[in-house]
């Protein structure tokens, strides 16, 4: 009768003994696998001066990017798609509702930029408790709004050059034709099986205001999950989506089959258009380029 | 040592136990016995104090049972209840050491160990102390429990009572002699005990006195010799029964039939 | 004199691998300290070394050691609720989470949460924890009582009315934290994917100090028990007559686990099968005795915690895998072997 209890007791004692065995090559390995990463990025960039910038926001990137400061960044958030040269310098560090302090810490910035949307309460906590300098900036979607995210970034960064952004904005803002038919446009946020539409109040309303059009829906605000009364009622004249959306959605055909779609002018004249997700939601100094592409693709849709 | 006074037990509109009387003296051995459903588990409960029926006090020592301090209590009482859990996931002398439980706090002392041992000994487990519980058969679990019950009881207080519920359920016949022999021999040193059993042979062996119990009221109480004539048996059971002597030891013997 | 002995045995073996693991766990992460490892970094920050940079300092306290910390008080105390509820219940699959403890926990945090938005300026960080702690606490207790009334009667408990009360709870808590979170634009509600798979990655020294206190109390009161437990294994009439004051130690042990889960929850949302899985392999090892697995499965807890959580930020590092995802993943096949067992059994 003992002898199973001792094998018992003697098993889990080599099994505890294993697996910090484990543990413990495991941390070695990480160690080494993450100073091996340190070096070679420091054999492959020479940075222009010694800020080390994370952006965790695909607007504020694009901001610093524009002003010049490009090879300055070294950390970003998942949204920060453009430009796309970034991807060879800088590390993306995930979502900032998910994200965790130390992978910021650990490419060792002096500046940390970020946006009060969406990101996690406690990561901007833990920033704030950090000691690295850092700046939340409130980001308003309008043409006003984003002019003076531009100016505050330029701020936070040293940078008095940012009129010419400011500038570049208004310019391409004149390239916008009116439309003879003012269109209703309706913004589908499509991922996997979630399909959510856009209301009031999000950054896609306003480009569609910008671009010259009404966005479809009018009773709500932000972001609520597609229902076929919502899409009947506001009968869109164009459906609108990111174009990684619309491909994982099916293309054409799968937003077409979309429910209450069919019933829809856009269902009914196929009128679907799509567009870049970081050029339409960035916010940034393209918006001007933003909204000219959306006025484009708007007019050619309601020809 | 123990005093009750017209104990009424109800349950909604029905009477488990109707004005009963009972008075326990030191070193003595009380049976109660009786017909299912008579009420005698019942009794036995509310005199350990499980159940409190409200009114009425039972006195343990001269003080409502009710005031006193319950770890001291359980130095002074012990019960075996008829029902047993049958899932304890621990081994038999885990169990048996239970019985030790009011006498120390985290570790069991020299005297604790020798009580356990002792009467496991006495109710012939020993041999099983370090089996888990649950691989026993009924009556190796009975014994464990009566061994824990007795171990309760051995310490230096003068006066000390067991309470047991039909003790011999699932014994065999050289163990139920054993336990009521135990018993006996515990009532002989100033101890008592009150004991339900279902054999009013092996009661009129043992007992010093009899309370036979009908339908929740006490139907005769008194020595062997008196409670258990042809008359009240028959009564009591509703079915017809002979007395005669018992040809050793001239106790009572009951034969039904 | 055997058995305490072994007792302190294994609790010093249980001792020496949490500190080995944490150690371990201190080294694991992103950041890198320039060449030297955190446990050294640590060390020099102890001393007081001046030459420490900030963020050297800063990740390896307030950040891993925070975290590690608060790995080691949640897994503590999440693994004895479970032994206790288990105790209570005499059930094994008793534990905080199955029954509807945490859900309710939750709720109430919620709630909280949602009403102290508006005060939110006002307040110092330690009182606001306090009051969404303090709501938990009630969410959980209420919780207790309702599983306990309709699944115990006379001491006896039904296993199936206990686990169909959790779940009932569980739905109820999930489908109003879930509207709440819907409709409310409030950050600090965060998502459900915080409640329902927890996380350990908002550690601070304050959350860590309330936890500590809050496990002192408990522990203080709970710890000693293991006595009153095995008692109770033979049926709450029988425990009496051993001189165990069986009400006030149901009443306790109500509170108690109450007060403990529901910080817990209000600190890392839910972490599920902690409780079942600690104490289910020290019953391999000690059989029900709770004068042992109740002191063990305080550490034991910790150790499992511990490594879970560091398994979860470095699996898919620098992201983070939800440690609740882990603990399901070892809990799961273990309720399973412990119904393999009922079925046996029946």
């Amino acid at each position: 009768m003992h002898r199973p209890r001792k094998n018992k007791s003697v098993l889990m004692k080599k099994f505890i003994l294993a697996a910090s065995v484990l543990v413990a090559v495991y941390s070695c390995k990480k160690e080494e696998g993450a100073k091996k990463e340190n070096t070679t990025e420091a054999s492959s960039e020479a940075p222009k001066s010694n800020n080390k910038i994370v952006t965790l926001s695909g607007g504020i990137t694009e901001i610093v990017s524009a002003l010049g400061h490009e090879k300055e960044i070294v950390g970003t958030d998942v949204t920060s798609t453009y430009p796309e040269s970034l991807k060879a310098t800088a590390k993306d560090l995930g979502h900032v509702r998910s994200m965790t302090i130390e992978p910021i810490m650990a490419v060792n910035p002096t500046l940390i930029l970020a946006s009060d949307k969406d990101i996690n309460p406690e990561l901007l906590g833990k920033i704030n408790s950090s000691g690295i300098k850092a700046e939340v900036f409130k980001q308003e979607y309008t043409v006003d709004g984003t002019k003076k995210l531009i100016e505050e970034v330029a701020k936070a960064i040293g940078n008095t050059d940012y009129q010419k952004l400011n500038d570049k904005i208004d310019a391409d803002l004149k390239q916008v034709q009116p439309i003879a038919k003012k269109p209703k446009v309706l913004f589908i946020y499509a991922r996997g099986n979630m399909l959510m539409v856009a209301g009031k109040n999000t950054p896609m309303a306003s480009l569609i205001n910008l671009a010259g059009a009404e966005n479809a829906v009018t009773e709500f605000e932000d972001f609520k999950p597609l229902t076929p009364e919502a899409v009947v009622k506001a009968n869109p004249d164009v459906l609108f989506f990111f174009t990684t959306g619309l491909q994982g959605a099916g293309g054409n055909e799968g937003a077409l089959k979309m429910p209450g779609v069919s019933q829809t002018n856009a269902g009914k004249n196929k009128k679907i258009i799509a567009m870049d997700g970081g050029l339409v939601s960035g916010f940034g100094p393209r918006l001007g380029e933003a909204a000219v592409g959306l006025n484009k693709l708007l007019i050619e849709n309601t020809k | 040592m123990i005093k009750a006074h017209q104990i009424n037990y109800k349950h909604k509109d029905f009477h488990i136990l109707d004005g009963v009387d009972v008075s326990l003296e030191y070193g003595e051995f009380l049976a109660i016995v009786g017909p299912n459903g008579a009420g005698k588990s019942s009794l036995l409960s509310v005199l350990a104090d499980e159940v409190r029926t409200g009114k009425q006090k039972v006195l343990f020592k001269d003080k409502p049972i009710s005031e006193w301090n319950v770890k001291e209590l359980s130095k002074h009482k012990a019960k075996f209840s008829q029902h047993n859990s049958n899932d304890i996931p621990l081994e038999v002398k885990d169990v048996v050491m239970m019985g030790r439980y009011p006498y120390f706090d985290s570790q069991p002392g020299k005297e604790d160990l020798e009580a356990m041992n002792n009467m496991m000994y006495e109710t012939d487990v020993f041999h099983l102390k370090d089996r888990e519980y649950n691989t026993l058969s009924g009556g190796e679990k009975q014994r464990v429990h009566l061994s824990r019950v007795m171990a309760q009881l051995q310490n230096e207080i003068a006066h000390t009572l067991m309470f047991l519920d039909e003790p011999l359920n699932n014994l065999d016949i050289k163990h139920q002699y054993k336990a009521l022999d135990i018993i006996k021999k515990f009532t002989q040193k100033a101890n008592s005990a009150i004991v339900v059993l279902h054999d009013l042979n092996l009661a009129a062996q043992f007992a010093d006195k009899i309370l036979l119990m009908k339908s929740g009221r006490v139907s005769a109480y008194g020595t062997p010799q008196e409670v258990f004539t042809a008359e009240n048996i028959s009564d009591a059971y509703n079915f017809p029964c002979t007395i005669c002597e018992h040809p050793i030891t001239n106790n009572p013997m009951i034969i039904f039939g | 004199m055997r058995t305490q002995s072994k007792l302190y045995f294994y609790l010093t073996i249980s001792a020496v691998l949490l500190v080995i693991i944490a150690v371990l766990s201190l080294n694991i992460g992103v950041y890198d300290f320039g060449g030297n490892s955190a446990f050294k970094v640590l060390w020099q920050f102890i001393k007081g070394d001046p030459n420490l940079s900030l963020s050297d300092k800063y990740v390896v306290w307030d950040v891993r050691a925070a975290r590690i910390i608060m790995a080691i008080l949640i897994g503590s105390m999440l693994s004895v609720s479970g032994t206790s509820l288990q105790g209570l219940f005499k059930n094994p699959l008793a534990t905080g989470d199955l029954i509807g403890l945490t859900s309710g926990a939750t709720l109430l945090a919620a709630i909280a949460i949602v009403l102290g938005g508006h005060f939110k300026e006002y307040l110092p960080e330690a009182v606001q924890f306090s009051l969404v702690g303090i709501s938990a606490f009630i969410g959980s207790f209420l919780s207790m009582m309702l599983v306990y009334r309709i699944s115990t009667s006379g001491g006896k408990t039904n296993v199936v009315m206990m686990l169909l009360t959790g779940v009932a709870i569980t739905a109820i808590g999930f489908s109003i934290t879930g509207f709440l979170i819907y409709i409310s634009k409030d950050e600090q509600l965060r998502d459900l994917t915080f409640w329902n798979l927890g996380s350990l990655a908002a550690a601070t020294w304050t959350k860590n100090i309330i936890l500590g206190v809050v496990l002192i109390i408990a522990y203080i009161i709970l710890l000693p028990k293991g006595k009153a437990f095995n008692a109770m294994m033979l049926g709450e009439k029988d425990a009496q007559h051993l001189g165990i004051n069986v009400e006030r130690l149901k009443k306790q042990i109500i509170i108690i686990v109450a007060l403990m889960v529901g910080t817990c929850v209000a600190f890392s949302g839910t972490i599920g099968f902690v409780g079942l899985i600690v104490p289910y392999i020290l019953r391999l090892l000690f059989k029900s005795n709770y004068a042992f697995i109740l002191p063990l499965s305080a550490l034991c807890g910790s150790i499992l915690l511990l490594t879970a959580d560091t398994f979860s930020r470095s699996i898919v590092a620098p992201s983070e895998l939800p440690i609740g995802i882990l603990t399901a993943l070892m809990g799961g096949p273990i309720f399973i072997a412990i119904l393999v067992k009922f079925k046996k059994a029946l």
